[in-house]
């Protein structure tokens, strides 16, 4: 007996490869054939209230951070105690974030944590808008600074800054994906992307403006933003899924949302338990969206077809006709541009990608995406997660979704505050992260009561969640707390990057130019590659960027030569150390301090400065020593 | 201990992710060349639900994935034509099957040792989502990208009660120079453990300064973390677990000699990545300390371009590098003996599988072979495969699956080809998983890509 298998997808199928004579078979059904295999969806509800584990894990790795970390009594002192109606530590404030935030936490009867220590905010404000620790100068300076304004003074101080840029650049790189396609190594393509991305951080430009460049642009790849569009469609064979792969790709880089499901079926019989919007929603629906990029060119040029030219035409259609390529075949003729999340069509006269760059931009989606994934980068999750995920059936409050769904946002009326703040503010990025940045919920300390403490608290941010350090965070704080910086090479570049932060891609180091761009007694550039790619950098293509821990990780921080070459340098922090104290300039106490400032970016505690004072003096190997231990404690691999 | 070697081929990797010079940008517009059309073979009604039992065969499981797609009809499944170079010498193997005994002699003469399965069908024909789908069993989900676990990891999850206190090597290790996939949402304790200087060791074992210095540090971050309560709670992702792994991994002196290959291996293996890959992934075998799946790649088989010449990464040439490491390891392999089978190469279950399929026929105008799904063969040995078998066939071209193989009336799909390995190790395939971030349920083996509720371990290899 045969039976018609490739359309009957349960688990969602990006892409799909077509066995042609199926395609005559499978028009003669007329209801999909479809049923929940009984091996597969054994209890729906069950995967529905399975869904804390990224917030269990947050805070499990919260609790063993904050336990790594001397007692609150030595450092701290709480300050105030909760009486009904209030929340210790707090001041009236109009920030929308605390507003929400602290009177959810009242109704709900949680506790929230105290504010952080002054020491600990400015070394999480200064990783969070940064990347990189603070010197020891700007923490004193800071702690023992007595405006009442130098919170908000210090975020105005960063934000804006060299450290600001790039690591605002690539964040804006990760999420728009930049890696290079270009054949001949030059990076050209990516290159022109990071640019882009960096004067558009450098300039604050505004969001909405930024997108609509990216989705509107025309021109050669290397000459903008470009490689965007061009990425997505590399490996496909039909306009038509290359139209598809692009539209996908916009989608969950803007609005944080995966129409990727329909692109090969109908949501029915596929999406009940998955997304719920979407399981309403149907192939030709996405193909309305995907023909907004219906009259773009790609065209390979070049002397060696190494650039690829993006430009518009005006009779290009997506005509619903495939029996091959990468998707199940299509019938249903010439579809006309159609915005899926709204049904907004193209204005008389108006180029195709001009339209979908104003409809999405101008989409609350667009908003609450944007605000969504700055705000988790500040507070470790997102008001919804997976943050490209999103459910648009189950944002409203005022329209709740049908049992067994909940709504998807933790805080629903503050992620639409967020969005409509960061709409009015003209999409200005800078204002954005200015008021997430200076909301005392963000300023919470991450150490709790744990008698009192339940996991559920996290998804409502009752105290800070730790973030693991990026990849190039890491680096970067071994770098500058040894004074030796590092000197990379990049594709199409021929200065060296003394950060990892900096570096335009995932791609560099640049193995390649050993011999020609980095200067002797540096780092060998595979080293430094893997190490990087050990801790979680991904490649911005088929690998994600992770933030798990590892075993190859806990080698490099043992033994790399990153590492040991750096604590034993004749010019690293513990030569200089031991010469300071042998020259009685520092006392044993400043100098234990010094070394905690310069590695942890916190102060010892009463009892570490009294144990290690004497193991301090005895020379450069034993601080060399302390310092590689400190490298290796939790503290250093989180922002806490 | 970075040679020119591990930069070159890092390189050559990067190059080959960008499609081969031949194609380039050109995929846009071209990409792989219009398939022969294929018969299509339907399955039956499957019976959902059916209790399995798995044939617990083998403790080890090594997959050696040919990166790029071999030309099956060039291989594995050689047909002769016109456009066959003589040097590829098609003649009979041992088994008394058509073989490319001038490339890959050794193995032609252990044809007795390896099966093959001539009746596998892909879904994908680009590289990335086509690898991705060997390394998971399942077919790319951008949505779902991030949770989904490499099957090593599954099986490092599955063993981890087994382990005992020798055993000081993560489950599972991975000698390649790009995965696609790690743990997904599994433990980070299940993740590829990576070797990327095979024959050499494994990176950072031990600092430039030596064990002593190491020991002294340790005592110093041990006297830094007292200070503290410490870590109390440990999590999965807890970092002290991994520092503990890596020092018993860094203390054992066997750790280190795990990973050197003599210079009698490395002539019988092939001084080459695969080799001293193979050749180290069998010392890790034979050490017997922890690590039961181990992904071995070989680069290189993207022949789109020249395919016959006789550069290092045309056919001819990685058939030879092939040949010269496989046979090296299933002889050493037979020739230790197993924990519970009589020789190691009984209770290891070997996989060897490329990306896809290449097209048949005559060359294409760049006198090479694109990507093709429609058939392709895959080879199997070891944890209780009868060697010298052919499972299924194809039609004259190679073209279409033409006899499956089996009793199920479809051909054989990767879903299948992970059943079993999870059959041969032990493992329910039928198990599932529901704590996923997205609260998808995650099924081990997953066989909803190819429209099915079951996949069927490839009984006939037993």
């Amino acid at each position: 007996m045969k039976r018609v298998i490739l359309f009957l997808f349960v688990v969602v199928v990006a892409v799909t490869l077509v066995f042609p004579t199926q395609q005559s078979q499978a028009s003669k059904k007329t209801k999909l054939p479809f049923t929940f295999g009984k091996t597969i969806f054994q209890d729906p509800h069950a995967a529905l209230s399975n869904k804390v584990d990224i917030v269990g894990e947050v805070s499990r790795q919260t609790k063993a951070l904050a336990a790594s970390l001397p007692p609150t009594k030595e450092i701290s002192k709480p300050v105030a105690t909760l009486k009904s109606g209030s929340t210790p530590g707090r001041v009236p404030t109009s920030n929308i974030i605390d507003q929400d935030i602290f009177s959810t936490l009242a109704t709900k009867n949680i506790l929230p944590a105290n504010p952080a220590t002054d020491e600990e905010f400015c070394r999480r404000i200064f990783l969070d808008l940064t990347g990189r620790q603070p010197s020891p100068d700007r923490l004193l300076k800071y702690v023992g600074d007595k405006d009442p304004d130098k919170k908000s003074k210090l975020i105005d101080e960063l934000i804006g800054s060299e450290g600001y840029i790039d690591r605002w650049t690539q964040w804006f790189g990760d999420l728009t994906r930049n890696y290079t396609i270009a054949q001949d190594l030059s990076g050209r393509d990516r290159n022109a992307q990071y640019l882009y991305l960096k004067d558009a951080v450098t300039r604050n430009k505004p969001y909405n403006q930024i997108v609509t460049d990216f989705i509107t642009f025309t021109g050669l790849y290397d000459q903008g933003p470009g490689g965007f569009l061009v990425r997505p469609a590399f490996n496909t064979t039909l306009p038509q899924d290359a139209y598809d792969e692009i539209t996908a790709e916009i989608s969950r880089t803007f609005l944080a949302t995966q129409p990727v499901c329909i692109s090969c079926h109908n949501g029915e019989g596929h999406l009940e338990q998955v997304n719920l919007y979407f399981s309403t929603r149907k192939r030709s629906d996405f193909w309305g969206l995907s023909a907004f990029l219906a009259q773009t060119n790609f065209t390979i040029t070049g002397a060696q077809n190494e650039l690829v030219k993006i430009s518009n035409n005006t009779n290009g259609e997506y005509v619903a006709n495939t029996k091959d390529g990468l998707r199940p075949p299509r019938t249903g003729g010439t579809i006309e541009p159609t915005y899926l999340f709204n049904g907004g069509k193209v204005n008389r006269g108006e180029d195709r990608r001009v339209a979908l760059a104003r409809l999405i931009t101008s989409d609350p989606q667009f908003a609450r995406a944007f605000v969504n994934r700055v705000f988790a980068q500040f507070f470790t999750i997102g008001l919804v997660e997976p943050i490209d995920q999103f459910d648009l059936a189950r944002l409203d409050p005022n329209n709740p979704p049908p049992a067994p769904w909940d709504l998807q946002p933790s805080y629903p009326v503050l992620l639409d505050q967020l969005a409509t703040f960061f709409q009015k503010s003209g999409y200005d990025v800078q204002a954005l992260i200015r008021l997430i940045a200076n909301s005392q919920a963000y300023g919470l300390s991450s150490r709790y009561d744990e008698s009192k403490w339940k996991e559920e608290y996290a998804r409502f941010y009752a105290r800070k969640l730790v973030r693991r350090l990026q990849a190039e965070e890491v680096l970067d704080a071994i770098s500058t707390s040894t004074f030796r910086p590092g000197a990379y090479a990049a594709m199409g570049f021929s200065k060296t990057f003394s950060s990892a932060m900096a570096l335009p891609g995932i791609e560099e180091p640049l193995l390649s130019t050993v011999s020609r761009n980095v200067p002797p007694q540096s780092d060998n550039p595979y080293v430094v590659y893997k190490f990087l790619q050990d801790f979680g950098r991904g490649d911005r293509n088929t690998v994600i960027r992770s933030n798990s821990g590892s075993i190859e990780q806990a080698f490099d921080l043992f033994n790399s030569d990153l590492l040991i070459g750096r604590i034993s340098n004749v010019n690293g922090l513990p030569t200089q150390l031991a010469k300071t104290l042998q020259d009685k300039k520092a006392t044993p106490e400043e100098a234990v301090a010094y070394l905690y400032l310069m590695t942890l970016g916190r102060q010892p505690s009463a009892t570490e400065i009294d144990k290690l004072k004497t193991k301090i003096t005895a020379g450069p190997e034993a601080i060399a020593d302390l310092q590689w231990a400190l490298f290796n404690r939790l503290d250093f691999l989180y922002n806490y | 201990m970075y040679g020119k070697d591990k930069q070159s081929w890092l390189l050559e990797r990067r190059a080959f992710l960008k499609l081969g010079a031949g194609l380039g940008l050109g995929s846009l517009l071209l990409g792989w060349s219009n398939p022969a059309r294929a018969e299509i073979i339907n399955a039956t009604s499957p019976s959902i639900g059916t209790a399995v039992t798995p044939r617990a065969s083998a403790r080890n499981c090594l997959l050696i994935v040919l990166r790029g797609g071999p030309s099956h009809i060039d291989t594995f499944d050689a047909k002769v034509g016109n456009w066959t170079p003589s040097k590829l010498g098609m003649a009979q193997n041992s088994a008394g099957y058509i073989w490319p005994t001038g490339v890959m002699p050794q193995l032609a003469k252990r044809a007795n040792k390896f099966s093959i399965v001539r009746s596998l069908q892909h879904q994908e024909v680009v590289h990335e989502r086509a690898e991705y789908y060997t390394e998971t069993g399942r077919r790319l989900n951008p949505g779902l990208r991030a949770e989904i676990p490499h099957i090593g990891a599954v099986v490092a999850l599955e063993q981890e009660s087994q382990r005992a206190s020798t055993d000081i090597f993560p489950g599972f290790m991975l000698f390649s120079g790009s995965a696609y996939t790690n743990n997904g949402f599994l433990s980070a304790s299940f993740a590829p453990f990576a070797i990327d200087d095979p024959g050499v060791g494994i990176n950072n074992l031990l600092p430039s300064d030596g064990l002593i210095a190491f020991n002294r540090r340790r005592d110093a971050l041990k006297m830094v973390n007292d200070l503290n309560s410490g870590e109390v709670n440990a999590t999965r992702q807890s970092f002290s677990v991994f520092q503990d792994q890596a020092e018993k991994m860094l203390k054992d002196p066997m750790t280190a000699t795990t990973f050197l290959v003599s210079d009698t291996d490395r002539k019988r293996y092939g001084n080459n990545y695969f080799g001293l890959s193979l050749a180290s992934a069998r010392n890790v075998l034979k050490a017997n300390r922890g690590t039961h799946f181990i992904e071995v790649d070989q680069y290189g088989w993207d022949n789109h371009v020249n395919i016959y010449d006789d550069g290092p990464y045309d056919l001819p040439a990685l058939c030879r590098q092939f040949d010269t490491a496989f046979s090296s390891l299933l002889d050493d392999l037979n020739d230790s003996p197993g924990i519970k089978a009589p020789t190691l190469l009984d209770e290891t279950f070997i996989v060897v599988i490329g990306d896809f399929g290449r097209t048949v026929g005559p060359l294409t105008q760049s006198k090479g072979r694109d990507h093709y799904p429609y058939a392709f063969s895959a080879m199997f040995a070891g944890g209780g495969v009868k060697g010298g078998r052919v499972i299924g066939s194809t039609d004259d071209a190679g073209a279409v699956p033409k006899d499956l193989g089996w009793s199920n009336d479809r051909p054989i799909h990767l879903p299948d080809v992970v059943t079993t390995m999870y059959s041969t190790l032990g493992i329910d395939w039928t198990k599932t998983l529901t704590n996923t971030p997205s609260g998808r349920i995650y099924r081990y083996a997953d066989p909803t890509a190819i429209g099915d509720d079951n996949s069927y371990e490839i009984t006939p290899l037993f």
